[in-house]
């Protein structure tokens, strides 16, 4: 993994890689989901005619697919617009769709299978119904599952477009409202700006990494892994020539209450990509850091998830698991908690048999 | 090299190798599996220095208290487990299945087809097909009838270049093609049969050594000929129009959509520099002839123009 890393971090070293480690790397690469990026990263520092051509193909291939996936997304994207041109509600475009349109971070490697949107939670509903009268259609949800998205969860259930068949994903807030964070979304939503040439906004550059942040470390078992990450390591690389970014970083987390994701993002970018963030920033973040039980516990647990050591086992299903139950226990109160795990369960064993 | 000793080697440190433009290395700890793949791929070298593999694959005996009842084989790659575990005993099919599985979903580097190609008298000739069209059958007796097979269902074409990738692998015959097949000719080399698979009784074909000897050697494809097996027909090759060729040519490929310009690209040059037929046959027999005459007067026509 450490070679992977390297060549996340700095590019240029691709040129001395031997063929064991490119085999290796490849492996990583693949499983994080990365090939296509690192496709990009060469191509960028002009490097693709200096590794082997093999490497090159691997890689390609893998960027071809992410474009094509790209590709549906801005036609998605475009539709998306034309519906709500006449509606007047701003509306945010939040993680891949973002950075695609607002030609952002590393967005021409990357991979996106959904849209994700934000809106405020008293434009939720008319925006909902505008875009089911436009054709998009609730994917496969029984009653449960409504009434799960629509009382404890931040977004409502996946609308997918008939025929285009392009989920987007409808949100309200970025942490559930029944969560233990409590997050005023409109706080978000006042420093949205508008992207030039589209009818879209985007989160500003601080609310951008922080909502990055909190969607792999709240997330469960890390889904977006190494590859958020890496989203992180670009958006602040591009941003760190803004005046008042690294410095307004750590305020702007408390102010939204989420220092915490913070703190788990900031460490690992510094320790896996060597991501050049202000020392002091750096200190001041650490402040948030958990009792030191919880955070050598967390650190391990992200690590073994995110960057696994072991190229022939790289899945930590003990890890995962932990994590799993602990996102929810974030996202939930105990009593809720229990009743949707029994639910899950029942409904499970039901579907198995 | 005696099995004992490459079993050895696939269990530790994998058995490295290139089928065409892919590297594979394999590990395995199933004795039966190892012994149909030698015989499949007998002519094919092992590689003994350091590569990089497109992929690494392994094949082995599930864990777990379970085996000492209900053994079962589990195909991995890059530590994902892409499918449930199979039939200890079909472990050789999974294997086959699951590497189509690895290269259809990544090598988009390439324009890919669910096609046969092979070549005579250096002629290449690409035969797209969906399954049930007799199309392996098809195969497999051109290839023992002194045709280099490239692919048998799996076809690369090099976008840049326009030309077509050999990929020789184990053909998988299903059913009555396995007798047809061994009664057609002694030098046919066939795996177990395995029986009451999803697509009923599979065994496979080794590729001739030709085929694998020449696999660096990339063909230039001239025709591209719809094979249609019809017991009711009788045999007749029929020039294809060449828009209706090209829409089946992109309904035959697993990635033209993905690909985009480069796949528009690749399959329109494709069917404007081939000469495109449709051929319908109940006799294998008369089938054989006529592609034989067909490329025999394909040659003359190239040497009279050049």
């Amino acid at each position: 993994m450490k070679l992977l890393l390297k060549l996340l971090s700095d590019p240029e070293c691709a040129v001395s890689y031997t063929v064991e480690d490119w085999d290796e790397t490849i492996r990583f690469a693949r499983h994080t989901h990365l090939l296509g990026h690192l496709y990009f990263l060469m191509e960028r520092s002009s490097l693709l005619e200096k590794i082997p051509a093999r490497v090159k193909n691997i890689m390609l291939g893998s960027s071809i697919y992410n474009r094509y996936f790209r590709i549906q997304a801005r036609r998605e994207m475009v539709h998306l617009a034309k519906q709500i041109s006449t509606s007047k509600i701003p509306i945010v475009l939040l993680k891949g769709g973002a950075y695609i349109q607002a030609q952002l971070g590393a967005y021409s490697g990357r991979r996106l299978s959904d849209i994700d949107l934000l809106v405020a939670k008293s434009n939720l509903s008319t925006t909902e119904k505008i875009l089911l009268s436009g054709g998009w259609q609730y994917g496969e949800v029984n009653e449960y599952d409504q009434h799960y998205y629509r009382d404890w969860m931040h977004e409502v259930p996946p609308l997918i477009h008939q025929s285009r068949k392009m989920e987007v994903d409808l949100h309200h807030n970025i942490v559930p409202p029944v969560s233990r964070i409590k997050l005023d979304a409109s706080k978000l939503l006042e420093k949205a700006l508008l992207i030039d040439n589209s009818p879209f906004y985007i989160l500003e550059a601080k609310d951008l990494v922080l909502h990055s942040a909190t969607h792999l470390f709240f997330n469960d078992e890390l889904r977006g892994g190494l590859r958020d990450l890496v989203d992180m390591h670009e958006l602040c690389m591009q941003f760190s020539k803004k005046e008042n970014f690294w410095s307004e970083l750590v305020p702007r987390a408390r102010d939204l209450g989420l220092q915490r994701p913070l703190y788990y993002a900031l460490f690992h970018l510094k320790l896996l990509l060597n991501t050049p963030i202000p020392i002091d920033v750096l200190s001041e973040s650490a402040k948030d850091r958990p009792n030191f039980f919880t955070n050598w516990l967390m650190l391990h647990l992200i690590q073994g998830l995110i960057a696994p050591k072991n190229v022939e086992n790289m899945k930590a299903p003990f890890a995962e698991w932990l994590l799993f139950v602990r996102s929810h226990w974030i996202r939930m109160p105990l009593p809720m908690l229990i009743k949707h795990l029994s639910y899950k369960i029942r409904y499970n064993t039901k579907n198995h048999e | 090299m005696p099995l004992s000793v490459l079993l050895k080697i696939a269990k530790t440190k994998g058995l490295n190798y290139s089928i065409g433009p892919f590297n594979i290395c394999l590990k395995t700890d199933i004795p039966l599996f190892l012994e149909t793949f030698v015989k499949m791929y007998a002519s094919l070298p092992l590689i003994n220095q350091a590569c990089i593999s497109d992929f690494h694959i392994q094949i082995k005996q599930k864990k777990g208290l379970r085996r000492l009842w209900h053994q079962q084989a589990v195909f991995t790659v890059d530590s994902s487990e892409p499918f449930e575990p199979y039939p200890y005993n079909l472990a050789y099919p999974l294997a086959e299945w699951g590497l189509n599985w690895c290269i259809a979903l990544s090598a988009h580097q390439n324009i890919m087809l669910h096609s046969a190609v092979l070549e005579y008298k250096g002629l290449t000739v690409v035969f797209p097909a969906t399954s049930g069209s007799g199309k392996s059958t098809l195969c497999s007796i051109l290839m023992l009838s002194g045709w280099r097979l490239l692919s048998d269902e799996f076809s690369i074409i090099e976008p840049n270049s326009g030309k077509i990738i050999p990929i020789p692998r184990a053909i998988p015959l299903k059913n009555n093609s396995i007798d047809i097949i061994k009664n057609f000719s002694e030098k046919a080399i066939l795996g177990p049969t395995f029986e009451g698979t999803k697509k009923g009784d599979v065994a496979h074909l080794a590729p001739t050594s030709e085929s694998f000897l020449r696999q660096n050697e990339w063909g230039d494809p001239a025709l591209v000929i719809f094979p249609k097996y019809d017991m009711n027909i009788r045999c007749n090759l029929s020039k294809e129009d060449k828009a209706l060729s090209f829409v089946s040519a992109t309904q035959n490929s697993f990635n033209y959509h993905l690909t985009q310009n480069r796949g528009y690209k690749a399959l329109s040059t494709l069917i404007q520099k081939c000469d495109t037929y449709n051929l319908h046959y109940s006799h294998i027999d008369d089938a054989i002839k006529t592609l034989n005459q067909l490329v025999e007067d394909t040659v003359d026509k190239k040497t009279v123009v050049i």
